[in-house]
């Protein structure tokens, strides 16, 4: 018996620890970190500001673009369908961008959100902390919060950033569309794609 | 003294010894084309034995591609490392996750490694474009990895967590150290 117990502690101990998800600072089930005041962009042109909990809409996402990059330059007409699509749901699409770049400060944000007919609020934080926060690492990052702002699903939009012709996965839209239905989403992590987030003085 | 066989062939062996031994002689450590700097492409599979190598210390790999600035502005330091620790024994591969099926990016990947005087083993994953972040578990680049002589995976330094994004100071650091404590490398 002894030995039994002894072999089962054994593997016990040897069991390896669940997988980490693919972000640093925040797991699915966690309470989404707040955010408050981040100077936007509404998509009339109007100065704005985000703030978490301003937002009503049972399903949050919030995303993290940047102008600069080709991926959030190809998902762009992806992002934009998504929020046409959803806006007579309770779903709210935000966006934000934490970049040290140039075409991606406000001035950058609202030209391009005129250019491309931008339907959702796009700010700017310059001091990162939203992206911190988030353990945002990519452009775009989604992050999908419910009703109660716990956080059901963080990466990517689908399987192919690069070419949405070639996008057989489609996560964000699953999630959201499984919260909506009361359920959990089916897929609830995946690996963020597109262009890394540099943070200032790390 | 008299040869266990004829002359002829006694000299012509001796020579052939000799010259076989002048070419491994040679033959760096990495795979350096003599004269040029190449890019090879690798099945994940194969490059994961060719991290084995047990003619150096630690093997440094950096992870970078055409579409990424910040690789590019960190690739010098890797150029550096090489003329700086090689003879130490660290070994040096770059590996980029450029599309293998993409011939442009292709030819910019060698163009730049060109450039930079890569002389050094450089690899162009042959996967799925993408692959290449699920088989290292990254999430972006660039990012460095330090691999034992036995292809085992010591360190990584990544751009993954906000907090500590890695600087290239502390990859020579670590590695200046690793490379002050290791014992010599086995021929």
């Amino acid at each position: 018996m002894r030995k039994f117990l002894l072999s089962m502690a054994v593997v016990a101990l040897a069991i390896p620890a669940l997988a980490e998800g693919y972000n640093k600072k925040v797991k699915i089930g966690d309470q989404a970190p707040t955010f408050a005041g981040i100077p936007a962009y509404a998509p009339n042109g109007e100065e704005t500001s985000l703030t978490l909990s301003d937002l009503k809409e049972d399903v949050v996402v919030l995303v993290f673009l940047g102008n600069h990059c080709p991926a959030v330059q190809a998902a762009d007409d992806r992002i934009i369908d998504f929020a046409s699509d959803y806006k007579d749901k309770p779903v709210k699409l935000v966006a934000v961008s934490v970049n040290d770049v140039d075409q991606d400060r406000l001035p950058g944000i609202k030209e391009h959100m005129k250019e491309k007919k931008i339907n959702y609020v796009y700010g700017y934080d310059e001091s990162q902390a939203i992206g911190r926060a988030y353990g945002a690492t990519n452009t775009p990052h989604f992050f999908v919060l419910d009703k109660e702002r716990k956080i059901r699903y963080i990466g990517s939009m689908d399987d192919n950033v690069m070419n949405e012709a070639k996008a057989t996965k489609h996560y964000l839209r699953d999630a959201v569309d499984a919260l909506l239905a009361g359920k959990t989403p089916p897929v609830e992590e995946t690996r963020p794609q597109g262009c890394g987030v540099k943070y200032k003085n790390n | 003294m008299t040869l266990p066989f004829p002359r002829r062939i006694f000299f012509t062996s001796l020579a052939a010894g000799v010259l076989g031994v002048s070419m491994i002689a040679s033959a760096p450590a990495q795979d350096a084309a003599s004269g040029g700097v190449k890019l090879q492409p690798m099945k994940w599979s194969r490059f994961k034995e060719r991290l084995a190598d047990k003619k150096v210390k630690f093997t440094l790999v950096d992870v970078w591609a055409t579409t990424c600035g910040p690789c590019k502005e960190n690739f010098p330091h890797l150029v550096e490392m090489h003329r700086k620790f090689a003879d130490k024994g660290l070994g040096v591969i770059s590996l980029t996750l450029d599309d293998p099926t993409d011939t442009k990016a292709v030819a910019a990947a060698e163009k730049f490694l060109q450039e930079k005087q890569a002389a050094f083993t450089n690899v162009l994953l042959d996967e799925n474009y993408g692959d290449g972040y699920d088989r290292l578990n990254i999430n972006t680049i660039p990012a460095v990895f330090l691999f034992g002589p036995d292809g085992r995976e010591l360190k990584r330094f990544t751009m993954d967590d906000p907090d500590h994004q890695f600087t290239y100071e502390e990859v020579e650091k670590d590695v200046a150290a690793r490379l002050a404590a290791a014992a010599p490398a086995s021929k």
